[in-house]
This record gives structure tokens, C-alpha cells and sequence, in this order.
């Protein structure tokens, strides 16, 4: 179907237009209520979690009281627990260190291989891009064990280096497949343009 | 995104295109134009072969060992589960656990990506980031989260249904609602993704055909059957063998809610593995738990990507 | 057993905890004079079961550098997490990868697994039992292995689950009060009273305490309390799951005693048990809503600073006694050296060394009672007498008058009794017949198929 024969048809449809707003009003009703109910069923856990931070030790204790709100006063204890008794900021600042290595990485490594795979063919890319999915297939319950191992081998146990290169193995093939999607699709749209 | 790649090969073509050649022009042309998209590759290959296919391997040659490592004995252990009642449950139970969590995932993914997509442009950020929540939240931690809604002993939940008259719910405690109990979380954690890759693909279809097609008289039903489905095919097709591959490989889920129990009905692959492989000591038992899936699922993958792929090439 | 809920991700090995107490050790270090010497190495490195108890690590670090210091050793010790198992895949890493500590502590059965590349001690273990008498059978059996020990039991971490009761509830709704019973002091203890406190007295008094509100909570989930308090239980009632020999004789009178004997007791818990994790009890117990529990005091010990009326009514003390005997859950935990250490002499010295009585008084005071040693020769260690409120109240933890220690999955070859005790075969029969109401031959016949399968070489 293309763009020209539509354009002939577009008069007809204004003489629909009234009926469509007043169908497109309860759409967007329907659409409102039914979003709030997928919203109170998405927010419900972050929600608990946030009121229960701010729960006393003692009040989580005795179970006693309306669990979905604060009942014996706002504290602010756990946050500080967290905070000065233990290595909560140390691990925060792993934290932040691999992550921003694992995504530096992860993008450089996906961004390269899905442009070319999306792109550009060469011998064996097809079979690449299964591959990259399949790779998804090799449960990680069990892989910690050969990953010790080559992260010994490679002397960085004991490091973020070593986190660093564990991640993108979880990352990068899944990065890869959504690029190459985005990838084939411009190709897609600017072949279109210049057609 | 897609101007930053474009640019960012424009210069790395040029690099290349000044090095000296002796080839035809089109020979070398061919030649380079791979040789490039080969080396682009190149890390993506090497972390691949080094981080998962040699683990992969590892594994498999893992799973064909006795329990004390000393000597191979083929698909021993594969036969050994198979003979096992609880294993079979344990098939059962995956079987179950995933195919349901993947329907309901694309489900509720489809409508609210469906309900946002009507929505006036200038809301839609904010509904879609509400949305989007349970996906940024680390899996361990929202289970943690859910477990405590769930708590034997003082679920928010059954406080809500104690108020209204209702009787408690044993959530964690019966088999049936375990089991429910763990679907349903899979599906609060996974629904977002789908969201996110159908609002994508929705926003792909061009405007012109559900136009065209209201102006034949097309219902709802029918633009969402004839124009938007064909049209999403492909993303549909991926997204639920990816979400497929990452649910029968759930762990953390059933380890925090369940630990498996009661009496071992919740229990999947990995946490099986992980009781038989790591509690119990018998890593190969466990490396042959976790593999088991795997040809059934290869197949379905190469399959349905070959579908893909197919597709892709007509549509293109 | 734990109290604190952290997210168990066990996917990966993490570090974190690793780095975060490496950095600590090296800070230790530097507080005490650095000498390298008598050493080959002059460093040695531990990998250590992370305490609960606020605190109680510190002891074991000081521990440690004292003796470095008289030694001119580098000690350093990275605490790891049991959550998530977060030990056990570290231990299982470093075994495969025949790279990582000097030392590892090994919670349960998992000397055995590791057996292969653990140094024999025997004679560390044989010094220790010619100084302070016999050994718990409990560790015997689980470290000591073809006649070989591989590993030391620790006195961190290593524990019991015997009863922890409130005081007033039991003496106002099952007229029974346990302080008099078992008063802080052995030398009270009157044999004819305690031999009244039997598995048919606890039912009776359950019974009461349901009806008044207050039930027992006794855990029927697949994880370490409930294994361990049935695997107690069926030990009283003389039901052996598979002998030394590897015979299965699940199919037994005994067996049906004991199972019948359970669908009356746990008719009278709240129906949450059957999802309880190791917190689940404690928690039970915490929040005033449950009479008794079986564990180490690790839930007085919340109690006391969460909901402190309800710690300073709790009593811990003996498990009732069955046909065959009084049995009380002990899970120890050793402390494994890898046959691939560099410094096998100075790491022999120091398991040597937090072993004596007077390093263990300190790690017993560090965990107000919690960690118990193998030695019964220790059991007199003043902690357990002055511990509050009240005053005794974990004096009848360690395991005194007739109470013998059991594993559930003994008396198997141990290789077998650790797929027993970790796929929580005998939970999951009673939690067939009590829960799933299937038949009881039917639950024997599953039993005996699932044993058979932990036979399997």
C-alpha cells in the first residue's frame, strides 16, 4: 500500500471525523481507568518498599500494625544504619564504577557489531546474529564456575576489573539484537527516502 | 541514535579507504566492506567465544561428569533426572511457570502499550514512566519487595483482604498459590519490557494505514488484526523468544519467594540446579538440571528467528 | 536462622563483600607491627562465614591479628555472606578453580563435598580432642572422612536449635514452667521432672497454646531449621532414613509413628510454616504472636532489641524427649584448609590457635552465647550463665543432660546424607502427609524413591 492512493480517500474521511472524536473521548476514558489500574498493580511493591524503609525495627517486629502504612512514627534510623554501620557507601561506589564501565563497553562493543551485522553483510553474519541470541540460551545458574576460572586465568579475581568483564557477557548479545533492529531499520527508512 | 552510528562509520570508512591496495577497485571494494563489518564484530565475537561459548562448553562437558568429577559418564545424568519424580515435576513446574508468565508478559505489555499509544502525546512520558518502574528496580530486590507483601506471617496483602471480610490467602504456603504467586511476579517484573518494545513497534506503523482503514469502515478489532499485528510481527516474534529464553532461565524470583518449596512445586531449572549443583554438591547433576532446556529451546529459537529474518528481508 | 533479609542475588560470585573487608584487613594490618618472618609466605588468608551478630566478627579479626602479630604473619580475613549461599559458591569456585583463601569456613556438609582438595588436619583435630575430650559425633561425622579429618569445627557459626519458649505462656496455658524445669544451673536439674518433658507433653501443651492463641511455630519448609529440628525429631522416634550401609529403611513402624505423630503437631502450628524460610520462625517469635520455637538464640537476641518484653520471657532450653532418646539439631561449621595453600604450617598454628578454650571464651562472648563449640568441655564457659534478660536464659543452649546432637541424613555415608539433608527429603514427606494429605504409604513410597536416588554413585 503506499502513500498516493491513499490521498484521494482523505476527503471522504473528514465527514467522519465528529463521529471519530466522540468515539476517540471514550477510548481515552477506557484508556485512563484502565492505566490506573495497570499503574496501582506496577507501583504496588516499590510503593511497599519505600513505606517499609522508613518503618521502625520495632514496629516490622511486632507485626501488629496496618503493614501498607506508618504506623508508629517516620524514622529515618535504617538509612542511617545503612549509612554509617555499613559499607553500604563502598559498595555504592562499586556500584557506580562497574556500571559505568559495563555500559561503556557494552555500547562501544554493541553499537560496532549491530551496525555492522544490520548493515553490511559478510560471510557468516547471518548465522552471527542467531548466534548472538542463542547465546541467551546458556542458563547462567551454573556459569559462574568456568567465568572463576577465566577470570583467574586473566589474574583480575578480586577486582572490578573482574566484574567489569563478567557483565557485558550478560549485556552485550541482548544490546546487540536490539540495535541490529533499530540498525536495519533506518537503513530501512533513509532506502525509503531516497526511493 | 541511528545519525551517531552513520556518522561515526563515515570517519572509519574513511580511515580505511586511504590505505593502499592492489586489488580490483569492485573486488576490493566487496573485500573492504566486509573486512570492515567483520572487525566491528570482532569484540562482540571474542567476547562470545570467550565468555560464553568456552562457559558453554564447560558446562555441557560439566554435565557428562560423575559427582566426584572423576570420570565421564556420557548422558548419565540426563537419564538419572529423567527417572526422578521430582524432576519431572520440576519440568512440569518450568513448563508452567514460563509459558504462562511469557502469555500474560506480552499481554498486558500489548494493551497498556496499546492504552499509552492512544493517549495524547504530551501525557504519554509520564504514564510510560510509571510503567517502566518495575523494570529499573534490580529483580533481587522488587522479589524481596513481593516477598513481603506475600510474608507468611503478616502479608500486606491478607491485611487488605482481612479488612474487607475476606478469608487470608496462603500465598506462599498451598501449591497452587505459590505457584501463582511466582508467575504473578515474573509477570510484574517482565510486563514493562514487552511495554516498551510494542510502544516502539506501534509508533513504527505508519499513520496512513489505520487511517486508510478507518475510511474502509475497519472496527478497532479489525485495524488491531489486520494492520497493527502483521505489522508487529516480527518484534512480537522476538520479544516473546527472548522473554521465553530469560523465564525458563529465572532464578532469583523463585530462590527469594520460594525457595522451591512447598514441597518442592515451585521449584525451576536454575533453582533446582542451584539445590542440587550448589547445596547438595553435585555439580554435574546441577550443570545437566540447567542444560536440560537447552535443545528444545535452540530449535524453537532458530526457528523463529529464521521466521524473523525471513520476514525482515521481504519487508526491507 | 538469620534474621536479616538481604537480596540473596546468588547468580554471580560477587566481590563486593570481598573488596569492602579486604581494605578492613589490610587497616588491621597496619595496626600491629609488620615483620615478615618465620613464614615461607608470611601472609595467610581466611574466608570466613560472615556473623549476624553485630560485632562478632571484630572478635575473630582480633583474634587473628593477635596471633599474627606473635607471629610475624599477614592475617587477612574477607567475611562472606551466607545469604543467597553466597559462601558455598564461593567455596565451590575456589575449589574448582584450585585458587583463592588459605582458609574457608565450610557451613554443614560441605567438607564432604569439598573433601578431595581439603589438607587432611588430623593433627590439629587430634591435638584439640587430646586437650579437651571428645568431639561432638555431629562434627565426627560430617568432617572427618575415611578416617581423615578435613576440616576444624568452628566455634563461629556453629550451632544448635534446641527450644526457645515464653516463659509466661507456657506457664499460664500449659501449666509448664520451663525455668523450673531447666534452671540455670545443670546441677538442678532433676531427672525425674525432665524425663516428664517428652514429645507427648509438647504435643498436649501445643495443643493448649493453639487454642489459646499463642501456637508453636515449627518450621516444615525445605530450609536448614525445619530439616533440622525433624531430623531431631525422627532421631527421637528411632527412623532411620538410609543406614551406613546404604540400605534404605525409610519403610519402618517407626516412621509411621513418627509421621502420625506429626500430623497431630502440626495440625496445631499456624498453616504459614510450610512457607517459612529460617527467619520465618524467628520472626514468629519476635512479634509475640508464637509460644516457642526451635533455634539458636539468634531470635532472643533480635527480640531484645526490637520487642524486648518478649526476649525477657524467652527461655531457651532441651528438646522433649522420644522413644529413643532426647535430640537436639546441631549444624557446625568447620574450618577447611585447600590443599592448594602456600602456607599450610602457619595456617595449622592459627586454626590451633582459635581453637583453645580461651580464644573460643571470646568468640562466645562476641555472639552473647550464639556460636557453640564441639567440645563439651566448654559448655561451662561463664557467657551462657550471666547472658540477660532474664538471667540464664540461653545457660540450656549448649546441649546438657541427656540431650544427644543429630544431623538429620545421618547415620549415611555422609556423601548421601548431604543429598538428604539438602533436598529436605524428610520436610517434604511430612509436609506431603500433613499438608498434601496424601497417603502415608504412598509419601513412604516417594521417600523411598527419592533415597534411592541420593544412593546413586
Amino acid at each position: 500500500m503506499s502513500t498516493a492512493a491513499l490521498a484521494p480517500r482523505v476527503n471522504a474521511g473528514l465527514q467522519l471525523r465528529s463521529s471519530l472524536s466522540r468515539n476517540r473521548r471514550w477510548a481515552l476514558i477506557t484508556s485512563y481507568v484502565f492505566l490506573v489500574a495497570f499503574a496501582i498493580f506496577f507501583l504496588i511493591p516499590p510503593y511497599y518498599m519505600i513505606v517499609t524503609a522508613f518503618k521502625s525495627d520495632a514496629e516490622m517486629a511486632r507485626m501488629a500494625t496496618n503493614p501498607w502504612i506508618i504506623a508508629d512514627g517516620i524514622t529515618l534510623d535504617q538509612f542511617r544504619i545503612l549509612l554509617t554501620q555499613t559499607d553500604f557507601l563502598t559498595f555504592f561506589r562499586n556500584t557506580i564504577i562497574v556500571t559505568v564501565c559495563v555500559v561503556t563497553i557494552t555500547m562501544v562493543v554493541s553499537v560496532l557489531a549491530a551496525f555492522s551485522l544490520g548493515r553490511m553483510k559478510f560471510w557468516g553474519s547471518g548465522v552471527l546474529a542467531t548466534g548472538i541470541f542463542l547465546t541467551y540460551l546458556v542458563p547462567d545458574t551454573l556459569l559462574f564456575i568456568p567465568l572463576f576460572q577465566i577470570v583467574k586465568a586473566l589474574g583480575l579475581l578480586n577486582s572490578y576489573w573482574g566484574m567489569v568483564l563478567v557483565y557485558p557477557t550478560l549485556t552485550v548479545p541482548f544490546c546487540t539484537w536490539i540495535m541490529i533492529g533499530y540498525s536495519s531499520q533506518s537503513r530501512r527508512s533513509s532506502m525509503k527516502r531516497h526511493l | 541514535m541511528a545519525d551517531t552510528v552513520q556518522t561515526w562509520t563515515g570517519s572509519g570508512l574513511r580511515g580505511v579507504a586511504v590505505a593502499p591496495s592492489t586489488l580490483q577497485p569492485l573486488r576490493r571494494f566487496l573485500g573492504r566492506h566486509s573486512t570492515i563489518a567483520f572487525l566491528m564484530c570482532l569484540p562482540l565475537m571474542i567476547i562470545i567465544a570467550g565468555l560464553v561459548i568456552y562457559p558453554a562448553c564447560f558446562s555441557i562437558y560439566l554435565s557428562m561428569l560423575n559427582r566426584a568429577q572423576t570420570h565421564f559418564i556420557g548422558l548419565g545424568n540426563f537419564k538419572f533426572l529423567l527417572s526422578r519424580d521430582v524432576f519431572q515435576m520440576v519440568v512440569e513446574q518450568t513448563a508452567i511457570f514460563a509459558l504462562s508468565a511469557v502469555l500474560f508478559k506480552a499481554l498486558i505489555g500489548l494493551i497498556t502499550a496499546h492504552l499509552i499509544n492512544n493517549l495524547p502525546a504530551k501525557g504519554q512520558r509520564k504514564w510510560r514512566g510509571m510503567l517502566l518502574v518495575p523494570w529499573v528496580i534490580p529483580l533481587a530486590l522488587s522479589s524481596l519487595g513481593w516477598w513481603w507483601l506475600f510474608d507468611p506471617t503478616h502479608s500486606a496483602f491478607n491485611y487488605v483482604l482481612e479488612e474487607l471480610g475476606f478469608t487470608e490467602i496462603p500465598w506462599l504456603s498451598q501449591p497452587a498459590w505459590a505457584r501463582f504467586s511466582v508467575i504473578l511476579v515474573n509477570v510484574w517484573f517482565g510486563a514493562p519490557f514487552f511495554l516498551i518494545m510494542y510502544l516502539a513497534a506501534l509508533k513504527s506503523v505508519p499513520e496512513q494505514l489505520y487511517e486508510a482503514a478507518a475510511i474502509d469502515g475497519a472496527n478497532a478489532w479489525q485495524k488491531f488484526v489486520h494492520i497493527t499485528l502483521p505489522m508487529m510481527r516480527n518484534i512480537i516474534a522476538i520479544t516473546v523468544l527472548f522473554s521465553l529464553i530469560v523465564t525458563f532461565a529465572n532464578f532469583d524470583i523463585v530462590q527469594i519467594m520460594t525457595g522451591g518449596g512447598p514441597r518442592n512445586t515451585t521449584h525451576v531449572f536454575a533453582t533446582y540446579a542451584f539445590m542440587l549443583g550448589i547445596r547438595s554438591g553435585d555439580l554435574p547433576l546441577g550443570a545437566a538440571t540447567s542444560l536440560f532446556m537447552f535443545p528444545i529451546l535452540a530449535v524453537a529459537a532458530i526457528f523463529i528467528l529464521r521466521g524473523v529474518r525471513k520476514r525482515g528481508r521481504e519487508i526491507g | 536462622m538469620t534474621v536479616t533479609l538481604l537480596p540473596a542475588q546468588s547468580r554471580k560470585v560477587s566481590r563486593r563483600s570481598v573488596l569492602k573487608s579486604a581494605a578492613l584487613g589490610s587497616a588491621a594490618v597496619l595496626a600491629s607491627p609488620y615483620v615478615k618472618g618465620a613464614y615461607a609466605a608470611g601472609s595467610l588468608s581466611l574466608g570466613v562465614w560472615d556473623h549476624w551478630v553485630p560485632g562478632a566478627n571484630k572478635a575473630l579479626t582480633a583474634l587473628c591479628d593477635e596471633w599474627g602479630a606473635k607471629n610475624n604473619c599477614e592475617v587477612k580475613i574477607d567475611y562472606i555472606t551466607s545469604q543467597g549461599e553466597k559462601d558455598k559458591l564461593t567455596a565451590a569456585a575456589e575449589a574448582q578453580a584450585g585458587t583463592g583463601h588459605d582458609i574457608m569456613s565450610h557451613r554443614d556438609w560441605n567438607i564432604r563435598i569439598h573433601a578431595e582438595v581439603l589438607e587432611p588436619l588430623n593433627d590439629v583435630a587430634d591435638g584439640l580432642i587430646k586437650q579437651y575430650g571428645p568431639i561432638s559425633p555431629v562434627a565426627e561425622y560430617l568432617a572427618k572422612i575415611k578416617g581423615t579429618w578435613r576440616g576444624i569445627p568452628t566455634t563461629v557459626g556453629s550451632q544448635v536449635k534446641p527450644c526457645c519458649s515464653r516463659i509466661s505462656l507456657y506457664k499460664e496455658h500449659a501449666g509448664i514452667d520451663v525455668q523450673d524445669l531447666f534452671p540455670a544451673d545443670e546441677s538442678k536439674w532433676d531427672k525425674a521432672k525432665i524425663d516428664t518433658w517428652t514429645w507427648d507433653t509438647y504435643l498436649t501443651s501445643a495443643e493448649k497454646l493453639y487454642k489459646a492463641g499463642y501456637p508453636v511455630g515449627l518450621p516444615m519448609g525445605q530450609t536448614s531449621d525445619a530439616v533440622d529440628w525433624v531430623g531431631a525429631l525422627f532421631n527421637s522416634f528411632g527412623v532411620v532414613m538410609v543406614d551406613g550401609k546404604d540400605n534404605i529403611k525409610i519403610n519402618s513402624d517407626e516412621t509411621r509413628q513418627a509421621m502420625e505423630y506429626l500430623k497431630k503437631l502440626m495440625a496445631v502450628n499456624p498453616p504459614e510454616v510450610y512457607a517459612w524460610d529460617d527467619a520465618g520462625n524467628n520472626r514468629w517469635l519476635i512479634s509475640g504472636k508464637g509460644s516457642s520455637i526451635m533455634n539458636p538464640p539468634s531470635a532472643w537476641a533480635v527480640a531484645k532489641r526490637d520487642n524486648p518484653s518478649v526476649a525477657a520471657d524467652c527461655w531457651t532450653h532441651p528438646m522433649p524427649k522420644g522413644p529413643k532418646g532426647r535430640f537436639v539439631g546441631q549444624l557446625p561449621q568447620f574450618y577447611g584448609l585447600w590443599s592448594f595453600s602456600k602456607n599450610k604450617q602457619a595456617a595449622k598454628d592459627l586454626l590451633l590457635y582459635i581453637s583453645q578454650k580461651s580464644s573460643v571464651a571470646q568468640l562466645v562472648e562476641a555472639s552473647s552465647g550464639y556460636d557453640l563449640p564441639s567440645f563439651k568441655t566448654m559448655y561451662d564457659l561463664d557467657t551462657w550463665k550471666k547472658v540477660e534478660p532474664p538471667v540464664g536464659t540461653v545457660y540450656g543452649y549448649p546441649p546438657r543432660g541427656d540431650e544427644q546432637t543429630s544431623i538429620a541424613g545421618a547415620p549415611a555415608r555422609s556423601e548421601v546424607g548431604a543429598q538428604i539433608y539438602n533436598q529436605a527429603i524428610n520436610t517434604v514427606m511430612v509436609a506431603k502427609f500433613t499438608q498434601g494429605n496424601e497417603k502415608l504409604d504412598d509419601v513412604i513410597k516417594w521417600a523411598e524413591n527419592e533415597l534411592e536416588g541420593t544412593l546413586r554413585a
